[in-house]
């Protein structure tokens, strides 16, 4: 038995030890090589970037191509003493500092104190300040000083995860390096390159299992790997891997949503109980279950998916088998709810009731009905409507249109209600002849000139035809005298012709409010539309049986109605 | 207690059998999985047989250092919880924790350290955690135990190979049980009421839990709207302190799990005792109103844990449910 032997974890044993080992860096690697060659190192670094991508590693590898015996070179010789001091943690002039566990102001002075003496036998002082996110703001602040200038003996590089959580004046006082995930398939040539030395067999796919698995980060990879080669030997089968690392199932995946766009609910439970007998972790097969409903959608909506989805042509083709017959909104709407689910499962404790319930409410989703039919429904019926309202607008308008425009003018034409464009689409011959284009033109009006605007909402539409148009203001009014200045006449004529690419007359005239047969101005509409509303509600609230009822009880009158 | 005593993880003991074989033991692991599934158990199998010098794959369970471990007083092991009456596992705690590790081990060949629950580790504990998680000193062993693995910071979770417990199965624990000496009757019970907890059958008591389903299927098919004090009745007898009604809320959510799975016509349910009462509601409600349900108690649970008033948010259920049962 082995349990004595030192056995060093792949993420440790193939840590890099040169700029060329490390893999998906080639931005960092060769500004730094270069940097190195041309004699212009800075002497403070800063590394970001998500976990696993080789911070640490690269810090490494510079602190040793900086002190190596050989020279300040661009690779470092790893075979020299103070490389491998380096290489092992033991070096007296490099100083790997966990930022994450001296964090106070204490840990940076005695930092600073031991600055000013010079390295006992390399050329640099360095000072690795890891997960350097967790210093505490007095320590960034002790810090500034130092880290601007340095004695030219010392290199500081800086290491975390967590970039946004560094002071500005911290940030502005080192050179930056992001790093970037590692895409797969790098993370598996370097797998490959370790299974060899390592003498073991494994073909690409389970190879690609495992990168993808580490999710752009070089060390989760290594970490999933490690775990299967402890259990599978220097042999490792694709199977294997499958159900070392929980990937699930693409039959599986296709059944669950086969019986869910099938309304089978029987065979939902069936599924779920499956999952749980393989000990899959239901969170994240609800995960998995979103990327394939992701890959559906993605199948339904553009002409060649092949391109964006990372999938084998058989996988295709069965995808697409499964999204026929299905809208993008209704793939949509379920993936909607599955990403709930996911939430919810997040901090819950019964991961398997929520995905159940989840997934029957996908099995028996009402199917939806296009907006676009529903509009349509509503005009067949409103033509077939008998009643005719009294007031004239009434009928003409579309209620949501006009109030969506009231509220966003610039808010340009929708699909869903191409019935009523906005002005705002553009010139087009209209016949003013009604309020609603009455309406519509005092909208388009506030929206370039609120002020002209806000007076014509006073003004009654006396006369609208092509060309010509006639509007009454209550004499003697603050907005008869302010309308009928004449460059506020001549731009309403401008924009009236905007708005109805007919050149206009426009002509104010004075009225009387007794005049009651004059069509009404839009605000006085609004206040008797107020009124109507207010009535409509006394009526139903003095007919409501409990309202009544507490009114009895508690001996009460009615003083005001507000709506919720 | 060696690996061959442990039960309903075959497969994960499988792997440590193994990987302890090729010496490719991992220095960090995550263990996930439901309280009392047995992870604790399994993390003190694996330190055992990493510490014994005499079998191949598996602790002897005789040397000194097996009885050591076996008996809770190994030197070497060191245990990592939130103080008493504190919430996190703090900063302050690891850097002993990394002190102590930092020491020769006085006997076994590392040292070696179980964390539980490793979730409890707060920002700044965690950020300190990772160096030591990376490159433990000496070669140390750190095993963390969590019930979801998502609570961990990602850059913890990357330097640990993450180990899945699943839920026991009923058999498992009936099996388990009957070994403590109970009778063939309540271990069927409480096995399938315990949600593949050991930890929970173990602190069920199967005879007051038959009879409180009872009352509780008594008072749901009483519930109802018209006569308004059956619900205050109801959650005046059914909840109690914060822990009770949790509890209470559990039992209903099995009961609406079961219904769920009646409604949609699969007829594999927990609480098969009750079963006639469970199809007698189910055939009142559509499948979508026994989701409701559902819902409705997941959402009470919650409100409940988060510091609900429990009377109000009971009355607020019983409400729904009578109105959902109407």
């Amino acid at each position: 038995m082995s349990n004595g032997a030192h056995y060093e974890v792949l993420a440790r044993k193939y840590r890099p030890q040169t700029f060329l080992e490390l893999t998906g860096q080639e931005h960092v690697s060769r500004t730094l090589q270069n940097a190195i060659d041309s004699g212009r190192v800075a002497h403070a670094f800063l590394f970001t970037g998500a976990r696993g991508v080789g911070k640490t590693s690269t810090a490494r590898i510079l602190a040793k191509t900086l002190n190596c015996e050989r020279g300040v070179t661009h690779e470092p010789c790893n075979v020299c003493p103070l490389c491998i001091e380096i290489t092992k943690g033991t070096s007296t002039d490099v100083f790997e500092i966990d930022g994450a566990s001296n964090t106070g102001v204490d840990d940076i002075r005695e930092l600073r104190d031991n600055i000013k003496y010079l390295p006992s036998h390399s050329r640099y002082k360095i000072f690795i300040i890891d997960e350097v996110h967790m210093l505490s703001t007095s320590a960034f602040n002790a810090l500034l000083k130092t880290l601007e200038e340095p004695p030219d003996h010392v290199k500081f590089i800086l290491a975390t995860t967590e970039p946004h959580k560094l002071p500005v004046t911290i940030l502005s006082r080192c050179q930056r390096f992001d790093f970037k995930r590692v895409a797969v398939t790098r993370i598996v040539g370097r797998l490959r390159q370790i299974a060899e030395s390592e003498g073991i067999t494994v073909n690409d796919s389970a190879l690609a299992l495992v990168a993808r698995k580490g999710d752009g980060s070089m060390r989760d990879a290594l970490t999933a790997f490690d775990q299967v080669l402890a259990c599978c030997g220097s042999i490792v089968l694709d199977e294997d891997v499958a159900t070392l690392l929980g990937a699930v199932d693409r039959q599986l995946l296709g059944k669950i949503s086969g019986a869910i766009f099938n309304g089978d609910t029987q065979g939902v439970l069936a599924g779920v109980k499956m999952v749980d007998g393989v000990g899959y972790n239901m969170r994240q097969f609800c995960q998995e279950l979103i990327e394939h409903f992701r890959n559906l959608l993605v199948i339904n909506s553009v002409k060649k998916p092949e391109e964006i989805l990372d999938v084998s042509a058989a996988e295709l083709d069965e995808l697409r088998q499964q999204a026929e017959g299905f809208s993008s909104l209704e793939i949509q709407r379920r993936l909607t709810l599955l990403i709930k689910a996911d939430a919810d499962m997040a901090q819950a404790t019964f991961p398997r009731l929520i995905l159940e319930i989840a997934l029957l409410k996908l099995a028996t989703l009402e199917p939806v009905v296009p907006v676009q039919e529903l509009l349509e429904k509503i005009k067949v019926m409103e033509a077939g409507a008998v009643h005719t309202p009294a007031l004239p607008w009434k009928a003409e308008r579309t209620p949501p249109a006009v109030e969506s425009r009231r509220h966003e003018p610039t808010h340009s034409s929708t699909p869903t209600a191409p019935a009523a464009s906005p002005p705002s689409a553009g010139p087009r011959a209209q016949a003013p002849g009604s309020h609603s284009d009455w309406e519509r033109f005092v909208g388009y009006v506030s929206e370039k000139n609120p002020v002209l605007g806000s007076i014509l909402e006073h003004g009654s539409p006396l006369k609208q035809e092509p060309g010509s148009m006639e509007i009454g203001f209550p004499a003697g009014s603050y907005y008869l005298s302010s309308i009928q200045d004449s460059a506020s006449i001549v731009e309403i004529q401008d924009l009236a012709q905007a708005f109805t690419g007919l050149k206009t007359v426009f002509r104010v005239t004075p009225i009387t409010p007794e005049g009651g047969e004059n069509p009404l101005s839009l605000v006085e509409k609004k206040k008797s539309e107020h009124e109507q509303r207010q009535d409509e509600l006394k009526q139903e609230v003095a007919s409501h049986p409990v309202i009544n009822e507490a009114l009895r009880v508690f001996g009460g009158t009615i003083t005001e109605i507000r709506e919720a | 207690m060696p690996f061959a005593d442990i039960i309903g993880h075959e497969r994960v003991v499988e792997i440590f059998r193994k990987s302890i074989k090729s010496g490719k033991t991992s220095h960090a692991y995550i263990f996930e999985g439901p309280a009392g599934c047995g992870r604790r158990k399994t993390a003190m199998a694996l330190i055992q047989a990493l510490f014994c010098r005499q079998a191949e794959d598996d602790a002897c369970g005789v040397c000194p250092s097996c009885r050591k471990v076996a008996g809770n007083n190994h030197g070497d092991i060191h245990f990592l919880e939130p103080l008493p009456d504190k919430r996190d596992i703090s900063i302050a705690q690891l850097r002993d924790l990394q002190r102590d590790l930092a020491l020769r081990p006085y006997e076994a060949p590392r040292k070696a350290c179980i964390m539980e629950p490793a979730d409890r580790m707060n920002l700044s504990s965690a950020n300190s955690f990772l160096k030591t998680l990376e490159e433990p000193p000496g070669n140390a062993l750190l095993i963390l135990l969590t019930e979801n693995a998502d609570m961990l910071l990602q850059t913890i979770r990357s330097r640990c190979q993450l180990v899945r417990f699943a839920p026991l199965s009923s058999e498992s624990i009936m099996l388990m049980l009957k070994r403590n000496g109970m009778d063939e009757a309540s271990a069927a019970l409480l096995s399938q009421m315990a949600n593949g907890s050991m930890q929970r059958a173990a602190e069920l008591d199967g005879e007051a839990l038959a009879q409180r389903h009872e009352v509780l299927i008594k008072h749901l098919a009483t519930l109802s709207l018209d006569r308004i004090s059956t619900i205050f009745t109801a959650s005046e007898e059914l909840g109690g302190n914060r822990e009770e009604t949790l509890e209470l809320l559990d039992i209903l959510l099995s009961f609406a799990r079961d219904m769920i799975h009646l409604s949609s016509g699969c007829s594999d349910i927990i609480n098969t005792t009750i079963r006639p009462t469970l199809e007698g509601l189910v055939s009142r409600l559509n499948l979508e109103r026994t989701l409701q349900l559902a819902e409705d108690i997941l959402e009470t649970r919650r409100s409940v844990q988060r510091n609900a008033n429990v009377k109000l948010a009971l009355d607020h259920l019983f409400i729904r449910v009578a109105g959902t049962l109407a």
